[in-house]
């Protein structure tokens, strides 16, 4: 009845369907930005961390572990709080790049510690085997190593990918017109009045994007193994 | 990896770029404001609109500068106001109180509104009604479970009736609902409270103009004013609330401007109507 009214007003209605799309290319957009920079962090991280002890890695090294720490040990609304209202606290800076900051970062230390655990998954002996046949180090790493380490973090990494998607549904609170703040638009008194059919819209709109995504990463990982069967 | 880095070195010049490049708006009012608040504001395809704004684009137009108005949380405008770094006003229906006198600076109040319950058509709710005026008193809702939006009046209001022990005149609550066994529960806007009715949350209290938003596209929700019951003999009286737009303490300037406009707005038309009413009934949809 009420349902199924504001559903068909909610599609067929040009105006909430603009809002949404709106709303979906913010979502993309953050998550798009955020999981590039978070990818690249990750990754200086990760290597950071695994590298060898010496004197001059001593302070990238306990940066790098406090990093991991404190991103990991705080929830994720409150690191985008205190981004937009301590750290960014400055009038007219876009909450959109202050977002896409905060996220990428919160992404980082995830990726970080993918990528290290795909590292140290790869067998002590390939490192032995290639410095045995006279590789530098270098070399043995990024050409024996990496190559199938990627090949472990795929999966672990799309994880993170679509975890982060999600998360973006918080942006709302710091004023950025996503998906979901397009759903309490759509939901609100002067629309809908009602949260129901619009929450339930948004999160199909997320479950599509997810699903793309996964079919994405499905695709990368078996052309990855096409090498593995022989 | 020297192109690898190269790489990442551009892509964060890039973005420190773009967050420098759109720095910079002193020109700019930056107002704070809650956009689930119809008539006063509202999401109109993503962008804000309401009285609110209307109000701010005559002080922008009086000071020659462009109004923004950003769409946060409710109970981040007042500090995020007091604090001036992110925004210099906050205009969302704001009712004045001496907690928030103490953080920012008023303008002079431009709406007068009274607190209405929002309830399921079907609730026995005990109703009172004098002179015609069909009302709620706060006793009514004794041993219920009142939802509100998080810092508005209605959620001071409701915290104060049910936590304070005496009569504290000083914050304007009496604790009517003290020891009865009443709770109330906190959500980011009162449409997701009123959503909750009947499964959640028993009553909702929140200002008239939303509340008669809520229940005009809702068929199974009603509302009442909420009345405090008179003591001594005298007569039932609203829970009454003034709003006002707060600014940083000391902008004097954009007070001053403020201040002006609100006057303008304020001074009583030919068909008896200030130029405020008259704005209410249109982003009500009442303007014919």
């Amino acid at each position: 009845m009420n349902f199924f009214d504001k559903l068909i007003e909610l599609f067929s209605s040009a105006k909430y369907m603009e809002s949404m799309f709106k709303g979906l290319g913010a979502t993309v957009l953050i998550s798009a930005a955020a999981a590039v920079l978070g990818l690249i962090l990750g990754t200086i991280v990760a290597f950071v961390t695994i590298a060898k002890d010496s004197r001059a890695m001593k302070l990238p090294k306990l940066l790098c572990n406090i990093y991991i720490t404190v991103i990991r040990g705080t929830p994720m609304a409150l690191q985008l709080f205190i981004m937009v209202y301590i750290i960014f606290a400055i009038k007219g800076f876009p909450e959109m790049i202050t977002a896409i900051l905060a996220f990428g970062i919160n992404s980082g230390a995830y990726v970080a510690e993918n990528i290290r655990a795909g590292i140290l998954s790869v067998d002590i002996g390939q490192t032995e085997a290639g410095r045995a046949l006279g590789l530098p180090g270098r070399t043995t790493m990024l050409r024996i190593v990496v190559p199938q380490a990627i090949k472990n973090v795929i999966p672990a990494i799309g994880n993170e990918l679509i975890a982060l998607i999600k998360e973006t549904s918080i942006v709302s609170m710091v004023s950025v017109y996503d998906l979901t703040m397009a759903a309490k638009d759509i939901g609100s008194g002067k629309n809908l009045a009602s949260y129901l059919v619009p929450m339930l819209v948004a999160a199909l709109f997320y479950l599509v994007i997810v699903y793309l995504l996964t079919f994405v990463i499905k695709m990368i990982e078996r052309r990855l193994r096409a090498g593995d069967k022989r | 990896m020297k192109k690898i880095l190269s790489i990442m070195l551009v892509a964060l010049m890039l973005v420190g770029t773009l967050a420098l490049g759109s720095c910079g708006a002193s020109n700019t009012i930056i107002v704070q404001t809650n956009a689930y608040f119809a008539p006063f504001e509202y999401l109109d395809g993503g962008e804000v609109k309401g009285v609110d704004v209307e109000i701010m684009n005559k002080v922008g137009e009086k000071l020659g500068k462009t109004v923004e108005f950003k769409n946060v949380e409710f109970s981040v405008i007042i500090d995020n106001v007091s604090a001036g770094k992110i925004c210099d006003a906050g205009a969302a229906g704001i009712t004045i109180t001496d907690a928030r006198k103490e953080k920012v600076d008023f303008s002079i109040p431009y709406y007068t509104s009274v607190q209405y319950v929002i309830f399921a058509a079907d609730d026995a709710v005990e109703t009172k009604t004098v002179d015609g005026v069909e009302y709620i008193v706060w006793e009514a809702l004794a041993g219920k479970v009142i939802g509100t939006q998080t810092d508005t009046t209605g959620w001071i209001y409701t915290d104060g009736e049910i936590n304070a022990q005496e009569s504290d005149p000083d914050y304007g609550y009496n604790g009517v609902l003290y020891g009865t066994n009443t709770t109330m529960k906190s959500y980011d806007t009162a449409q997701i409270a009123a959503d909750a009715i009947g499964t959640h949350v028993d009553y909702v209290i929140i200002d008239e103009l939303p509340a008669q938003y809520i229940v005009a596209k809702n068929s199974g929700l009603k509302c009442l004013p909420l009345y405090y019951t008179g003591t001594d003999g005298e007569a039932d009286a609203p829970v009454e609330e003034e709003y006002a737009i707060c600014v940083t303490k000391g902008n004097t300037a954009l007070l001053t401007a403020i201040n002006e406009v609100l006057e303008e707005l304020l001074v009583e038309g030919e068909n008896g109507k200030t130029k405020v009413e008259e704005l209410v009934m249109k982003h009500m949809g009442l303007d014919g």
